[in-house]
């Protein structure tokens, strides 16, 4: 069964790029842009990994990922962090609340793949 | 000539007078002794024995008499003056102590009498004064506290008063700040100086000047790379020489650095991104317009892109990092201990919510704008009442990673992220000023979060905030124990150097001080190992202006004196040497009079290390010593403790042979002897050193008539 990723972000033009590279991984991807969108996309499919971005319309990054581990049927997915402030506090915060990794804006995309690979378990070939 | 030499004169003069009568009546009787009955002669004869031996015993009896009398009549006379003049000068309290067959009959009583009700009339006066004074601590404990620099100078720049914060602020300069001394050592000459003149300048014109009167300016610290951001007003008398000035100072280095370094960011970020941005547009719309190029030319585009976006992000990066500790220095930001935060936020919450929280844990230095973290705080103990019911919240403060963590703690769950972050948009009021929560996070480089707490059952809602450098700084607050910090009486200025003789005894300066040394003899290799000091200004001595210092004699300490001041080798053998602490001590005293008990052995260590230290200690010197051999000639005992008991000075015993000791018990008996002097007439410097001299002649004498 294939990979299930969700990405959520409210910027096309990342989505563009981390779709397209999700997609040559193998995985199967798709992408929302707020966070009640988020939570309802994780309904509809459990997804393997949520690559979240804090700043998005209706519920932030930090809401979606509480949302998340709260429900019991989550508790294995897993959830990297994207966002372009880049203070330790928030870092501190997003893995308080439950996030697995936090990626800063801008990322160097192999490393984000690697980091996507390395969490799920995939290894780096 | 006092009383009883008087009286044993009268008694000397009556016997040689006796004894020249008798003497005449014998050499007359030599002479022409006229025709005597043979019966009168023979029995003048027999007799004569008998008749010389009475008049022995009269003149016997009449020395016993005299003695006798000397004992119950004129000693206990002399005790009286003398004890008398210790309760008029010293101590009111004092009980006569004679003889209890004296014949002065209701003299002592009435003097004990005198004495009780100058006791009480001082403790009038001393309540009356207590009542005028408490509104004046209390203004002095403000200064005290403000957390701005305070330092009012005379016109001659002396001190005359300086706070905590000040005192803080030359922190490495403790022994140059002090009642009395200069400014100009402090701070640089010239900003101070000009300003002084301008205000003067301002105040005399007819039409003022354009400020209130106060002048701002920049003012390098002496000695030390700081920046002091100050500000000068002044305080008119009527006479120009007599008028003084209040400045408050601030370190402007930080801030000034904060300001020039969030400034260079700003330009750094621009040039830096301007080049990445320049090559990545061209590269850009050169792909877009030409889509034709062929597959190898599209690849050395695509490369750029990709080479300038790389470097783009690593500048980027280093620009927020930069960003981010330029933030948490804001200069809006205060250190704050967090126990006082927490107290000032329990006041609000008792006031505005009638509840208190409980604080846990240690405090710690952090930095704030206060008020508006009150605000914040007091708003989200409101959000966890209203989540979580009427329990009773902890707050503690914790050492994390970069940050200290505000945790408030309350038995519950915690509170869900989305209604924390729903209320960054609420605006807090506060006396008319009104911010938003999310706007004073921001301030603090902070964000907020709920999440459970270590103890079962409990959750948190935590901020993290920056910490004070303070935390590991020497805590200055608590090094002095209680520094007089003013003294308006020397507002009138002081007098030149030369006119110091004429002065009253009360209105100098005095550096009391005393040595710990390795032996007696300085010039066969003695050496210094602790000296001390306290300074006296205005008759009060300021305990908290102290000089105290070890020194490495570089020669072992023997056993023997070891035994007397109980310092080891061990406790001197990483202090500095005489050469470093001897200047150090020449800038401590500056040029007040110098005092100690035997100031003359002292003095010797001193001046036999004047060369090598460079130093020169002319200061004119008063010894305890030779000012109570003046006051109390009649006793015999003039060592330290001897003279503290009889002017009723209390003794720590176990600070005595310690030179700090040693100085503080000096310095209060010198107070008593000022008391004394000034009684007895000796009033200026100059007569209180001519007294010590002729002193000094006397024992001198003496010694030499005693070899």
């Amino acid at each position: 069964m294939a990979v299930e990723i969700l990405i959520v972000d409210d910027a096309p033009n990342i989505v563009l790029s981390l779709e397209f590279l999700m997609k040559k991984e193998g995985f199967s991807v798709r992408s929302v842009g707020d966070g009640d969108s988020a939570l309802q996309a994780v309904e509809e499919k459990r997804p393997d990994l949520v690559l979240l971005d804090v700043m998005i319309p209706k519920k932030n990054g930090y809401e979606v990922c509480e949302a998340l581990r709260a429900d019991p049927l989550c508790q294995g997915v897993k959830i990297i962090m994207l966002t372009a402030k880049g203070r330790e506090v928030e870092q501190e915060k997003g893995l308080a609340l439950g996030a697995d990794d936090y990626v800063t804006k801008p990322f160097a995309t192999r490393e984000l793949v690697l980091k996507v690979r390395t969490m799920l378990g995939l290894g780096n070939d | 000539m006092n009383v009883r030499s008087r009286y044993w004169g009268i008694l000397g003069v009556f016997l040689l007078l006796a004894l020249g009568g008798l003497g005449g009546i014998a050499w007359e009787a030599s002479r022409n002794l006229p025709e005597m009955d043979g019966a009168i002669f023979a029995w003048l004869q027999t007799h004569f024995v008998y008749l010389l031996l009475a008049l022995f015993l009269i003149f016997g009896v009449l020395i016993q008499i005299w003695a006798w009398l000397d004992g119950v009549v004129f000693k206990p006379l002399i005790q009286v003056t003398r004890e008398v003049g210790i309760i008029a000068g010293a101590d009111p309290s004092r009980e006569i102590q004679l003889r209890p067959d004296h014949l002065l009959g209701e003299l002592p009583e009435a003097a004990r009498r005198v004495g009780t009700a100058l006791l009480f009339a001082r403790r009038q006066v001393g309540e009356a004064l207590a009542n005028q004074v408490e509104g004046l601590e209390r203004l002095e404990k403000v200064i005290k506290h403000l957390n701005v620099g305070l330092i009012v100078i005379n016109a001659e720049a002396g001190i005359v008063l300086y706070n905590l914060a000040a005192q803080n602020l030359f922190r490495n300069r403790q022994d140059a700040l002090g009642l009395g001394r200069s400014l100009y050592e402090l701070c640089a000459r010239m900003p101070l100086e000009t300003t002084m003149e301008f205000l003067n300048r301002c105040h005399a014109s007819p039409e003022g000047c354009a400020d209130k009167g106060d002048a701002r300016f920049f003012c390098a610290a002496l000695h030390e790379d700081v920046m002091l951001d100050c500000a000068m007003s002044l305080f008119p008398c009527q006479r120009a020489d007599q008028n003084y000035y209040l400045l408050t100072f601030e370190e402007a280095t930080r801030r000034v650095s904060g300001l020039r370094r969030s400034d260079r960011l700003i330009r750094h970020a621009l040039e830096n991104i301007r080049g990445p941005v320049a090559n990545l547009r061209a590269a850009a719309e050169t792909l877009m317009d030409h889509g034709d190029m062929d597959h190898h030319e599209r690849e050395k585009f695509v490369q750029v892109m990709h080479d300038e976006v790389a470097e783009l992000s690593v500048r980027l990066d280093a620009i927020a990092t930069e960003a981010d500790t330029l933030a948490a220095e804001h200069w809006v930001l205060n250190d704050v201990l967090t126990s006082d935060l927490i107290e000032a936020l329990n006041r609000r919450m008792e006031r505005h919510h009638g509840m208190r929280v409980h604080p846990l844990g240690e405090a710690l230095w952090i930095q704030a704008d206060a008020p508006a973290l009150l605000l914040a705080l007091e708003s989200m103990l409101a959000k966890i009442r209203y989540h979580a019911g009427p329990v009773a919240i902890e707050i503690e403060a914790l050492m994390g990673n970069h940050r200290i963590y505000l945790d408030l703690i309350w038995p519950g769950t915690p509170i869900s992220a989305r209604a924390v972050e729903s209320w960054h948009g609420e605006k807090l009021e506060d006396g008319g000023a009104v911010m938003r929560l999310e706007e004073i996070l921001e301030r603090h480089g902070c964000e907020i979060w709920s999440q459970a707490h270590r103890r079962p059952g409990h959750a948190m809602l935590r901020l993290p905030v920056a910490p004070s450098a303070r935390q590991w700084q020497f805590p200055v607050a608590e090094i002095s124990e209680r520094p007089e910090f003013y003294d308006f009486s020397m507002m009138n200025g002081f007098n030149a150097l030369g006119s110091r003789l004429a002065m009253p005894l009360a209105n100098l300066s005095y550096v009391v001080f005393d040595t710990e040394t390795t032996g007696l003899q300085p010039s066969k290799g003695d050496e210094i190992l602790s000296m001390a000091g306290v300074r006296i200004v205005n008759g009060r001595v300021l305990y908290g202006e102290r000089f105290e210092r070890l020194v490495n004699p570089r020669r072992p300490i023997p056993v023997e004196s070891t035994r007397v001041h109980g310092i080891t080798d061990g406790d001197v053998q990483d202090k500095p040497t005489i050469e470093e602490i001897l200047p150090q001590f020449k800038a401590f005293v500056g040029d007040a009079v110098l005092v100690a008990h035997n100031a003359a052995f002292d003095m010797r260590f001193l001046q036999l290390k004047e060369e090598s230290c460079k130093v020169r200690f002319d200061n004119p010197v008063l010894d305890t010593l030779l000012l109570s051999v003046y006051l109390h000639d009649e006793v015999t005992d003039h060592t330290l403790d001897a003279i503290a008991d009889r002017l009723g000075v209390d003794v720590q015993a176990h600070l005595r042979h310690t030179a700090m000791g040693d100085a503080m018990v000096t310095a209060d008996v010198f107070l008593k002897l000022l008391e004394l002097l000034k009684a007895r007439g000796v009033s200026s410097l100059g007569l209180a050193m001519q007294a010590s001299d002729s002193m000094v002649r006397i024992r001198r004498q003496q010694s030499e008539a005693n070899y």
